[in-house]
């Protein structure tokens, strides 16, 4: 951490020297909109990531995102209650976690999520709730459904509506949630009934969707795909072009890998 | 992870038992076919290629995804499970299935 205070230091003076009205816009650099530093972030995390190729994993005190999050927050904090503080809010969920680690406590990113709830429930748009759709793997259930139902609750018929839907019902039906913790097998099984009635408030409301044709298969999963049902049936080739049906096989035990060499 | 899948396929080989691969690697059949014998994959797979169909309809997040199923078809196991606890299952499936040579021995 000791060597991000010095780059937001600069950050912060060359913003106070920059004379706007001498330098274009888009040179001005580091007047940045989250936008365009997400851009930035991608491309040191992506080197990052290549830095390591060669063996080990990359190493974590170097993680771009370290250094990021304060530049995030910083915008955030500049537009506070706008819209544009919203990609960097939804910027700082995503990654805030990773920085401070599985057991962290993760300040910036519960900062975050109370902004999105108290600021922007009423404004974010479907394209940055789809950015938040895989947010569960770090962000707990109880407080994304704070913000998720209040999305629901203003925008209740639309498409926004429909992709918070969807995000709620990933997080409730997702095996990861709840993984090596103790849960009451009741509100499990709560959790799932409410994740169908969303999803197929989703497949009423906007059977023509894309977020529909991305909501189908977890409502399949959880209609066809538990234990103790009897496996849906599929057909497909090898790669010599014979067909295989998974229904001839009754009678064996079968174990389906989905798999890859990758 | 390929090993304990070539080991069980081996050992099970005179069970009614299959390994069913569906490979998600997206490459052309030719170039899979090479791998699989270069890597000893000589179980059933099916060839998902661009489209992935089937892990679409079944909802497959992240891969390996296991399902084991009874003789009857009937879902027993799923998720990110090991190869150990996978061959365990199994084990014990296959002693209720007429027919397998451990049917009736537990």
């Amino acid at each position: 951490m000791t060597l991000t205070v010095p780059f937001a230091l600069a950050a912060i003076l060359v913003v106070a020297i920059d004379d706007p009205r001498s330098v274009p816009p888009q040179q001005a650099g580091t007047a940045q909109s989250a936008d365009q530093l997400i851009a930035e972030f991608q491309q040191a995390q992506a080197k990052w990531y290549q830095g390591a190729a060669k063996g080990s994993p990359p190493d974590r005190e170097t993680m771009p995102a370290i250094a990021f999050l304060p530049r995030f927050r910083e915008i955030a904090e500049a537009h506070e209650g706008q819209a544009e503080a919203v990609p960097a809010l939804v910027w700082i969920l995503n990654n805030s976690k990773s920085v401070v680690g599985p057991s962290g406590e993760d300040a910036h990113g519960s900062w975050a999520l109370e902004q999105l709830i108290v600021d922007h429930s009423d404004s974010l748009s479907q394209a940055d709730l789809r950015k938040m759709q895989q947010l569960f793997y770090q962000v707990p259930m109880e407080d994304l459904s704070r913000l998720y139902e209040s999305v629901i609750e203003d925008e209740d018929l639309s498409l926004t509506g429909a992709q918070a839907r969807f995000n709620l019902a990933a997080g409730l039906s997702s095996p990861f949630v709840n993984l090596g913790k103790e849960v009451d097998p009741a509100r499990v099984e709560a959790d799932r009934a409410r994740a169908r009635t969303l999803l197929c408030e989703i497949r009423d409301m906007h059977p023509e969707s894309d977020v529909w044709t991305r909501a189908a298969p977890m409502l399949f999963e959880l209609e066809h795909l538990n234990v103790g049902d009897t496996a849906p049936d599929f057909v497909g080739e090898d790669p010599d072009g014979n067909e295989i049906r998974l229904s001839d096989l009754r009678g064996r035990v079968v174990v389906i890998d989905f798999w890859g060499f990758w | 992870m390929l090993p304990d899948l070539r080991k069980m396929v081996a050992r099970l080989e005179d069970e009614p038992f299959t390994l069913l691969g569906i490979n998600s690697d997206g490459m052309d059949a030719e170039a899979l076919k090479a791998k699989f014998e270069k890597s000893g994959v000589v179980w059933p797979n099916l060839f998902e290629a661009q489209e992935r169909a089937i892990s679409r309809e079944w909802n497959v997040q992240g891969y390996p995804t296991i399902y084991v199923l009874d003789h009857q078809g009937v879902i027993q196991m799923k998720g990110f499970l090991d190869k150990a606890t996978v061959a365990a299952r199994v084990d014990e499936l296959l002693s209720a299935v007429p027919g397998s040579s451990t049917s009736g021995s537990r």
